[in-house]
C-alpha cells in the first residue's frame, strides 16, 4: 500500500508491505520504500507515544505526538512534522507551509495586541510592520506578508488574539506573483 | 537554620530551591497562581498557598499576598528565586518589616544596584571599569535632541537599555541615528510593561564582545569571595540560552583580575548573599562592568558543577547568619560545565514563545548530566509567564567532552506538545564555531541566522508515522482500557504473605 505523506511540508510517497503484525504484543514488521531507499522495519510500541524501531537492523527510539496537521515525530533531537498529504493540504498551517512563508497576518501564539501600526486604506509594503503583539512580556512586530492595500483592521490595542485570527486583511498588489516561490529544498 | 521557608516563585527555580531545602530538612511553602494549581512546584512543596489570579501582578508580584502566605504558614524566611520579586528592594524591606528573612541582599543594596545609573556611580568610585554610556535616563516625551547628541558622543552602535531591566526585556540595538527615537520608545514601552518603569539609558554596544560574569558570595560578617566566572555570550532576544564555566576566553591571570573587580564591586555596594557581577569582555581582554544581578542566576548550576558548591545552600546559610565556610584560596574549578536553557519556544520563528501542554517528556540522564526541570508530562506551560521548561546542565573533564555530552543529552531529551530549541541547540553544539570557543553576543546572528532544522532523519520520521498508524489499537479496545483503572489486585501479580 502507498502513503502520500509530508515531512516538514515536503511530500514523500512511502510504499509499505506489512509482513507481520500483532496488536496484542504491540509489534509489527514491514518493508518500506521511500524515495528509492529500501527499509526493513520492525517496530514495538513500548508505551504510549514511545516506539522502538529496528530499521535495517539498527535500533532507535522514536516518539510520536500530536502535530500541527498530523503528528510530530521526535527522533535523535530532531522534531519533524509528519502528516497525511491530504490532511496537510487541508489545514491552514499546511497551506501556509506549502506556499513558503506566512500569507496572512496572525499571531504565532496567544498574545495581546500592544499597538496597531496601520489602518484600513493604508498602502503597505512587504515586510512592513502592521501590528505589535506581546506575549510573555516579549514584543513582536507582525509584518505584511506582501505589498498591497489594507482592506480591514480586525483588531485593536489591548485585544487578546489567538493563532489563526486574521488581524489585518490586505488586498495584494496585482503585480505581485502569488507567492509560489520555487522550492529551494535545503 | 530555618525550619520552614516560603519560595516566592514558580517553575524550575522553585523546584531547584526546594530540592536543597529538602536535603537540609527545611520545610517548603510554595505559592501559586490560579493558572498553576497543578504545576510541578506546587506538587513538590510541603505546603502550597494560592495567592491570586494568573496575571503576575495579582499573584507572583503580589507582595501582600505572598507575605500573608508566609506569615500564615509560619515560614521564617522567603526565597525569591530569579525574576518576579527577586530584585525588588521594596519586597526585601517588606519581608524584613514582617519579621521574615529575605534570602538575598538588603533592600537598599537591591535598589542601588537595580538602578543601573546608581550602580555605575558606585562602580566608578570603587575603581571597577564601566561601559561608556549615559548616567541619566530617558523617558517617553523627553527631549530627543539631547539623547541623539549623547548617542553621537558614545558612538554608534548604541544599546538602549531599561534602567529597571533584566531578562532581555526593554533592550534595543541602534545602528544609526534615524532609528534612535523609535528604539527608545519601543524599549521604554516594553520596560513599562515588564517592570512598571519605562526609564531607559544608552550604552556603547560592542558587536563582538563576550558576556562574562563572576559569581560572588558575601556573608553578613564582611567576608566576600568570588566563585569563578561564567561565559554567557550566546543569547537570543538578548536573553542567554547557553552558558558555560570556565569561559574559553578567560586566562587564569584575567580570572584573577575579573574576580578582584567583582569582589570590589560587592564590597563597594555593601553586598550580602549570592550575587553576580556581569562584565562585557572586549576582544582585547579589557572588561567593563555591566550590572550586578542581586539574586541567584538561572545559570548558577554551571558554577555548582565545577566547584562542587550548592549555591542555594550557601544562600540559606548566609541568610541564617553563618560565616562563609571557605576563603578565596579554597575555591577552584574542576573540569568544564555547560548549560542549555530549554524554553517552550520556536527556534524557526525568532524563538517566539510556544506555550501549551507538555504531551511527552523524557529527561536525559547519565554520567555528568543534570536537568533542573519544572514540568511533567501533562503539565501546562501557561501563556502568563516566562516559558522556561528546564535547565539542562552537563559536566565533563574538558570543554570538548562537555560539548559532546551536551549534544548526547539534547538528542536524548524528548519533549512533545510544545516547540523547543533542542534541534537548534544540537546544531550549535556540533558546530565548528562553538567547538572553537569563538563566542560573542552576536554568535547566533553570525553563525545561525535563518537557521532551519536539519533534513536528516526524515525517512525515520516517515517510518515512525507509518508504524505508529499500524500499531494503533482498535478504537473500542483503547477506549475500554483507558476508561477503567485496574484494581490493585489486578496489577499486583504473584504475591506471598
Amino acid at each position: 500500500m502507498e502513503y502520500n505523506l509530508t515531512a516538514n511540508g515536503e511530500p514523500f510517497t512511502v510504499t509499505v508491505s506489512p509482513t507481520e503484525g500483532d496488536a496484542a504484543s504491540n509489534t509489527a514488521e514491514a518493508e518500506m520504500t521511500i524515495a528509492g531507499n529500501r527499509y526493513a522495519v520492525a517496530a514495538t510500541r513500548v508505551e504510549g507515544n514511545h516506539l522502538h524501531l529496528k530499521v535495517n537492523g539498527r535500533g532507535m527510539n522514536v516518539y510520536v505526538g500530536e502535530g500541527e496537521a498530523g503528528r510530530t515525530v521526535m527522533v535523535n533531537g530532531l522534531m519533524i512534522q509528519v502528516a497525511d498529504a491530504e490532511d496537510a493540504a487541508r489545514s491552514p498551517q499546511g497551506k501556509r507551509r506549502a506556499k513558503r512563508g506566512p500569507q496572512e497576518v496572525t499571531s504565532p501564539t496567544p498574545a495581546v495586541v500592544t499597538s496597531v501600526l496601520v489602518a484600513a486604506g493604508d498602502r503597505v509594503a512587504e515586510g512592513q510592520g502592521v501590528v505589535v503583539v506581546t506575549a510573555m512580556k516579549m514584543e513582536t512586530t507582525l509584518t505584511a506578508p506582501y505589498g498591497g492595500v489594507v482592506t480591514a483592521m480586525n483588531t485593536e490595542a489591548g485585544a487578546n488574539v489567538n493563532p489563526g485570527d486574521i488581524l489585518v486583511e490586505i488586498e495584494r498588489d496585482a503585480d505581485g506573483n502569488e507567492g509560489d516561490a520555487d522550492d529551494d529544498g535545503q | 537554620m530555618f525550619k520552614k521557608i516560603l519560595i516566592a516563585n514558580r517553575g524550575e527555580i522553585a523546584l531547584r530551591i526546594m530540592a536543597t531545602c529538602r536535603e537540609m530538612g527545611i520545610d517548603t511553602v510554595a505559592v501559586y497562581s490560579e493558572a498553576d494549581s497543578t504545576a510541578a512546584h506546587v506538587l513538590y512543596a510541603d505546603e502550597a498557598v494560592c495567592i491570586g489570579k494568573p496575571e503576575p501582578g495579582d499573584s507572583y508580584l503580589n507582595m501582600d499576598a505572598i507575605i500573608d502566605a508566609a506569615k500564615g504558614a509560619n515560614a521564617e524566611a522567603v526565597h525569591p528565586g530569579y525574576g518576579f520579586l527577586a530584585e525588588n528592594g521594596e519586597f526585601a524591606d517588606r519581608c524584613q518589616e514582617a519579621d521574615l528573612v529575605f534570602i538575598g541582599p538588603p533592600g537598599t543594596v537591591i535598589r542601588n544596584l537595580g538602578d543601573k545609573i546608581t550602580a555605575r556611580r558606585i562602580m566608578e568610585r570603587a575603581g571597577v571599569p564601566v561601559m561608556p554610556g549615559t548616567t541619566w535616563t530617558v523617558r517617553t516625551g523627553d527631549n530627543m535632541d539631547e539623547v541623539a547628541a549623547a548617542a553621537d558622543a558614545i558612538g554608534y552602535p548604541v544599546l538602549v537599555k531599561a534602567s529597571a531591566g533584566g531578562g532581555g526585556k526593554g533592550i534595543r540595538i541602534v545602528h544609526e541615528p534615524a532609528a534612535l527615537v523609535d528604539a527608545c520608545m519601543a524599549a521604554s514601552r516594553e520596560a513599562q510593561t515588564a517592570f512598571g518603569d519605562g526609564a531607559v539609558y544608552l550604552e556603547k554596544f560592542f558587536e563582538t564582545a563576550r558576556h562574562v560574569e563572576v559569581q560572588v558570595l558575601a556573608d553578613t560578617h564582611g567576608n566576600v569571595v568570588h566563585v569563578l566566572e561564567r561565559e554567557c555570550s550566546i543569547q537570543r532576544r538578548h536573553q542567554k540560552i547557553i552558558e558555560e564555566s570556565p569561559s574559553p576566553a578567560v586566562t587564569s591571570e584575567l580570572r584573577d583580575r575579573m574576580g578582584e573587580a567583582a569582589v570590589a564591586a560587592a564590597r563597594a555596594s555593601g553586598y550580602v548573599n549570592a550575587g553576580t557581577v556581569e562584565f562585557l569582555l572586549a576582544p582585547d581582554q579589557s572588561f567593563y562592568f555591566l550590572e550586578v544581578n542581586t539574586r541567584l542566576q538561572v545559570e548558577h548550576p554551571v558554577t555548582e558543577m565545577i566547584t562542587g558548591l550548592d549555591l542555594v545552600r550557601c544562600q540559606l546559610d548566609i541568610a541564617a547568619g553563618a560565616q562563609l565556610p571557605l576563603t578565596q584560596k579554597d575555591i577552584a574549578g574542576r573540569g568544564h560545565a555547560i548549560e542549555c536553557r530549554i524554553y517552550a519556544e520556536d527556534p524557526e520563528n525568532g524563538f517566539f514563545p510556544s506555550p501549551g501542554r507538555i504531551e511527552v517528556l523524557h529527561e536525559p540522564s547519565g554520567p555528568g548530566i543534570r536537568n533542573d526541570c519544572g514540568v511533567y508530562a501533562g503539565a501546562m506551560v501557561p501563556v502568563d509567564y516566562d516559558p522556561i521548561i528546564s535547565k539542562l546542565v552537563v559536566h565533563a573533564e574538558t570543554r570538548e567532552l562537555a560539548i559532546r555530552r551536551m549534544a548526547k543529552a539534547l538528542r536524548e531529551y524528548v519533549i512533545l506538545g510544545v516547540k523547543t530549541p533542542i534541534p537548534f541547540l544540537v546544531d550549535v553544539m556540533e558546530s565548528p564555531a562553538f567547538g572553537a570557543g569563538d563566542l560573542s553576543t552576536g554568535f547566533i546572528d553570525t553563525h545561525f541566522q535563518d537557521w532551519r532544522p536539519s533534513t536528516g532523519h526524515r525517512d525515520i520520521a516517515l517510518i515512525a508515522w507509518v508504524m505508529d498508524a499500524m500499531l494503533q489499537k482498535p478504537a473500542g479496545r483503547q477506549a475500554e482500557t483507558e476508561s477503567r483503572m485496574p484494581t490493585p489486585w489486578e496489577t499486583l501479580g504473584r504475591w506471598q504473605l
